[in-house]
């Protein structure tokens, strides 16, 4: 009974000195950053003083820089399309070339051609991003401008939107379906709504692992993410006045995914899963 | 990692390839380059189904060394 409760101050005692080892980078942190909160706000302020009405030019700037962006979006919905569809054919054709030349590849080569695999898949990923992005723009834009050009201008977007997102989703697929070649043990097609989880029961331990390990790196650099955009969005607030909109979306964004974790965790712990 | 292994070893001793051993095992070639390569320790089932297909002991092919 004594030893437990030795021990058990003893784990304190850790406990307490791992967390005065960890306070001070912590602590310097939490200056440098309400330091260069400060020095930020002192600057927005003196720049933004002049702005007699800051919901106006906040408005003005929004507009403007959608009506930009929104005249260039058929040029950079096409042109990424293009590009994307040459680096992905060319990287899948010398992948499937490097892999068919002979009945073994060794090592070294199969990673370069994975390599070459996972370009192509980021590639058609980014393209889809951008489709999606510069839709918005592009329909956004019409609708400010309002005349009756306008509708060709959605009819525009929609069109290249959906051949945009066809020719990402033909990509993703011809990745895959290499990937299934070099791997024929891996299940699933990217038509079907349950690729993920086929995908997924088709791997085996150190495959799972590695799909485990990157999903928690992708949940942090999310969380990171979060917090440099709510900073950004919160500071805007104050000098633009943008608006709540976009911080609570940040805010909801931040909280599903760390409630979906917790609550995942939670049943895996308790294995009721 | 303190695990290290003689898997290549064990597997070029019989001639085989990565996907042909990772086929007798029931895992992908990946998996079987991760282990050679020691950037991934296999689970107690793995590490036993390789033993058994070498019929050897787990020991003889994965060694533990501390730190």
């Amino acid at each position: 009974m004594e030893t437990k409760t030795n021990q058990q101050e003893q784990k304190l005692e850790t406990i307490k000195k791992d967390n005065k080892k960890a306070i001070i980078p912590f602590a310097i942190m939490l200056i440098i950053s309400m330091v260069g909160g400060g020095i930020i706000g002192a600057v927005g302020v003196m720049g933004f003083r002049e702005i007699k009405d800051p919901m106006e030019f906040s408005i003005q700037l929004e507009n403007n820089l959608i009506l930009l962006l929104g005249n260039i979006s058929p040029w950079i919905m096409v042109g990424t399309s293009v590009v994307s569809l040459i680096v992905c054919l060319l990287m899948l054709g010398l992948a499937k070339k490097e892999f068919r030349k002979s009945s073994y590849v060794e090592d070294d080569d199969l990673r370069k051609i994975e390599m070459k695999l996972t370009i192509a898949l980021m590639v058609s990923i980014i393209q889809m991003m951008i489709q999606f992005l510069f839709f918005s723009l592009a329909t956004m834009s019409a609708f400010i401008v309002n005349t009756k050009e306008s509708a060709i201008s959605v009819f525009l977007a929609v069109f290249l939107f959906f051949v945009g997102v066809a020719i990402s989703i033909v990509l993703q697929q011809q990745s895959v379906d290499f990937t299934k070649e070099m791997n024929p043990e891996k299940q699933g097609s990217v038509y079907d709504k349950k690729f993920a989880k086929k995908w997924l029961e088709s791997c085996d331990e150190a495959e799972q692992l590695i799909i485990y390990k990157a999903s928690y790196k992708a949940y942090q650099t999310t969380n990171m993410l979060c917090i440099g955009l709510w900073l950004v969005l919160t500071m805007l607030g104050y000098f633009l006045r943008t608006g709540l909109l976009a911080i609570v979306i940040v805010i909801t964004f931040w909280a599903v995914i760390n409630i979906a974790y917790s609550l995942e965790a939670s049943k895996l712990e308790n294995g009721s899963k | 990692m303190p695990v290290h292994n003689r898997l290549k070893d064990f597997r070029s001793n019989i001639g085989l390839n990565q996907q042909e051993m990772g086929e007798r095992v029931g895992v992908s070639r990946q998996t079987i380059s991760l282990i050679e390569r020691g950037d991934y320790s296999p689970s107690i089932t793995l590490a036993l189904k390789i033993a058994r297909f070498f019929e050897t002991t787990v020991e003889e092919i994965f060694i533990y060394e501390e730190d």
